[in-house]
């Protein structure tokens, strides 16, 4: 059985600028490879679409307006306006949503796809940072040591904003002797081109931390915190680490070599930002990760040489790993590394004076001197 | 000749309405949150058919007829050259500023410097893609591969506006401007900018004596302490506004009535300065009023949220204390997470209903073809495959506003 509908439209051809009006015959048939629409000019039939070739233009902004083409003919449009037609014929061609996607594109979408994938992976973790350990060894010592005393400057503003006190570094003179004392002894054991210098800021975190050009800065808070000078020369040789690895420095360059591909990748969709700060992290960590690992070892190597043991650094990281539960205030440098327990047993493994003697880092007197470094000189 | 006035002009029409883009854009929107950002190439790419399909220029629609997998595809393509170009350039231009310019602020963003002769590439790309995938009347519009050159150029003009302290910003719009319509096609018929630069110097004069007495009054007012001149700073954010919008407005007005296609096809603009700031004016209060109401019905519903899933009780002592703790129970945090998508999303549609597509309705209803008869004589150009589509553009975010 037959069934037709008439209909004016309008024809593009797609080779002409030309709109022209044509006779639209919608001819179903029972079966549905002989239904077709019929493009008819005067007595002149200039299409014939088979109804399972004929597309629907999607997302048009009038309401009832039908654009077709044809899978066979991409190129021409057809436009319908009558209302029954549009209905007639979203009800009868089967296929009017189908996108007919030119063959080998999923092929090439893969292709390209991996391309993608490998360089991005390539650039993150092979050239930046092969490049920036290259180039940390170049920047000159001078700006090393400004840029270091610029971060230290916004790190002490940051932490005095948020307690409402004015940061200072502890100079009491006992205390700084013994701090040096500390750090001869550990330098003895290891070359480096910086000119080293520790200091304590008072705050009460328990850290300490390396910033470019050779300064290290441990905060009160830690010395508190600590059972015995080891402890803190432990610390202190993780951070010395740092220095002769020359980490700070290298690590800004990698973060500036990978900070404008992820923000490419993630174009501008909202919630981006969020995804962003994320990937971000997951980089900066996996980059630390080994840093911390290789200043760690860094620090075992020194005291075993300067005739130290490590395992009281090791109690320190266990120690740290039950406040980690904890919230504030704790070591956020150290504890920000999962695993806490590992290195502690990798402190103790290191340990080459297990139970034997060894001359203290500091005498009884001297570890008080430096644990009240930061107490005001009482007025003579 | 004796064609008929009908035959001789053409008016545009501007068909979009504000439920169903409203509708597409939240939709989209959503999807494109969802998937983590993949599905913001077919998002544009829907965008771009509607608003394409709403102008009816002599009551014939534009098609667009790009699609998301080629900007998907165009996208991957770019990743792989600019990761490599990004990540060496960004390093090496860090490694100068810290070595060289250590602390200083501006050192910082000497990486963006790394973009800049690419986002150029990337336009005129991105340019030359959408117009491939632009038809009307069944015919193809397109542009010349130029934009190796077009970068050149844009660097030269850019500079040369620089140093002159923007004097010279109107011979960089007009010449850059030049440049692409005159590698322009509609079909087998070319676009041609004709005019010279000086036709922008009088609107660009407006704006640079507006910018000097805005200058003027601040310095005195800054210099003497005084705070009704102070006063005037504000007020100068906004003239200042006024004066960019007066010349992109005074501009394209100009530029348009220089164009040509084929041999005599012309266009005239009426787009008015006083209109488009008007739209803005409407859709910053709309937008307010929106976020107003939005933020209105969320906080409500979390009350209702709160009371059923942690037996808040209104009006009790401790409901403070009872809004702290929501942070701690995960029913309300997916609730807030919730609440910042939504937020977002819907302001996002409604800048498309309050802003996008008013202007382009004024654009498109502001404008007229001249000799309009000579379309008829067009006919079809070939595909311009364009593998890599407008990829570098969406790599560095700077695609078209549509």
């Amino acid at each position: 059985m037959e069934h037709s509908g008439v209909t004016t439209a309008q024809f593009m051809d797609g080779h002409t600028a030309r709109v022209r009006p044509v006779i639209l015959h919608l001819n179903l048939a029972a079966r549905m490879d002989d239904s077709v629409l019929l493009l008819r000019e005067g007595d002149r039939v200039l299409e014939r679409w088979a109804l399972s070739d004929v597309r629907e233009k999607p997302d048009q902004a009038k309401a009832g307006q039908l654009v077709l083409s044809c899978a066979r003919a991409p190129q021409a449009r057809v436009m319908v306006t009558d209302a029954q037609t549009v209905a007639a014929i979203r009800k009868a061609a089967p296929h009017l949503h189908r996108r007919d996607v030119p063959k080998g594109t999923f092929g090439r979408i893969f292709k390209w796809a991996g391309g993608a994938v490998a360089s991005v992976l390539l650039i993150v973790f092979v050239i930046v940072p092969a490049l920036s350990d290259q180039l940390a060894v170049m920047v000159p010592m001078e700006s090393e040591r400004k840029l270091g005393d610029a971060s230290i400057g916004q790190i002490s503003w940051v932490l005095g904003k948020m307690d409402d006190t004015e940061l200072r570094f502890c100079e009491r003179p006992e205390g700084v002797a013994a701090l040096d004392k500390m750090v001869a002894r550990l330098g003895a054991e290891f070359e480096t081109s910086y000119d080293v210098s520790v200091r304590v800021l008072n705050h009460p975190m328990e850290n300490a931390f390396a910033v470019p050009g050779g300064q290290v800065i441990v905060f009160d808070g830690l010395l508190q915190k600590a059972d015995t000078p080891e402890e803190i020369a432990g610390v202190l040789g993780h951070e010395l680490g740092h220095v002769v690895h020359r980490d700070p420095t290298r690590l800004a360059l990698r973060s500036a070599g990978t900070v404008g591909i992820l923000g490419m990748l993630l174009g501008d969709f909202t919630g981006g930002a969020f995804v962003l700060v994320l990937t971000e992290r997951l980089i900066a960590a996996s980059y630390a990760q080994d840093a911390e690992t290789a200043a760690d070892q860094f620090a075992y190597r020194v005291m075993g040489d300067a005739g130290l043991p490590t395992a009281p650094f090791g109690d320190f990281f266990e120690r740290m790993a039950e406040v980690v539960g904890d919230s504030d205030g704790v070591m956020s440098h150290l504890a920000s590394h999962p695993d806490l327990s590992l290195r502690a047993e990798n402190a103790r493994a290191a340990d080459r004076f297990a139970d034997g003697d060894f001359e203290p880092v500091l005498s009884q007197a001297e570890w008080a001197a430096l644990r009240s470094v930061c107490e005001t000189p009482e007025a003579d | 000749m004796s064609e008929p006035a009908e035959r001789l002009l053409m008016d545009v029409d501007y068909a979009g309405t504000a439920g169903r883009l409203f509708g597409l854009s939240l939709r989209t929107l959503c999807l494109s949150v969802i998937t983590l950002g993949i599905y913001r190439f077919w998002m544009k790419t829907r965008m771009r058919r509607f608003y394409w399909s709403a102008v009816h220029p002599g009551g014939t629609p534009l098609e667009y007829t790009g699609t998301g997998l080629e900007k998907l595809l165009g996208f991957l393509i770019a990743v792989v050259f600019l990761a490599i170009y990004l990540g060496i350039v960004n390093l090496a231009l860090s490694f100068f500023g810290l070595a060289f310019f250590q602390g200083n602020p501006f050192a910082l963003n000497l990486s963006l410097l790394a973009a800049v002769p690419l986002i150029f590439y990337a336009r005129y790309r991105a340019r030359r893609y959408i117009l491939s995938r632009t038809i009307w009347r069944g015919l193809r519009f397109g542009a010349d591969q130029a934009a190796w050159s077009y970068m050149v150029r844009a660097l030269g003009h850019t500079f040369l506006s620089v140093i002159t302290l923007g004097l010279l910003l109107p011979r960089q719009t007009f010449y850059l401007e030049k440049f692409v319509t005159d590698r322009t096609w509609y079909g087998d018929l070319k676009f041609e900018q004709r005019g010279r630069w000086t036709i922008l110097l009088k609107p660009w004069l407006v704006v640079l004596g507006t910018v000097l007495v805005i200058a003027g009054l601040a310095g005195v007012g800054i210099h003497n302490e005084d705070p009704l001149s102070l006063a005037v700073i504000p007020f100068g954010f906004i003239a200042l506004f006024v004066a960019f919008v007066f010349y992109a407005v005074a501009s394209f007005r100009i530029l348009t009535a220089h164009k040509t296609v084929g041999q005599n096809i012309r266009f005239e603009s009426n787009i008015r300065t006083g209109r488009v700031i008007w739209i803005y004016l409407l859709g910053v209060l709309g937008i307010t009023i929106a976020a107003v109401l939005v933020l209105l019905v969320l906080s409500i519903l979390g009350v209702i949220i709160g009371i059923f899933l942690l037996n808040w009780t209104i009006g009790a002592d401790g409901f403070e204390e009872q809004l702290a703790n929501a942070g701690s129970h995960g029913g309300m945090v997916a609730y807030g997470i919730f609440c910042y998508f939504a937020f977002l999303l819907a302001l996002g549609a409604l800048a498309q209903v309050l802003f996008a597509q008013p202007l382009l309705r004024h654009y498109a209803r502001q404008l007229t073809i001249h000799n309009a008869h000579e379309i008829d004589t067009a006919s079809q150009r070939p595909f311009d495959p364009n593998v890599e589509a407008e990829g570098f553009a969406d790599a560095l975010d700077v695609g078209a506003a549509i």
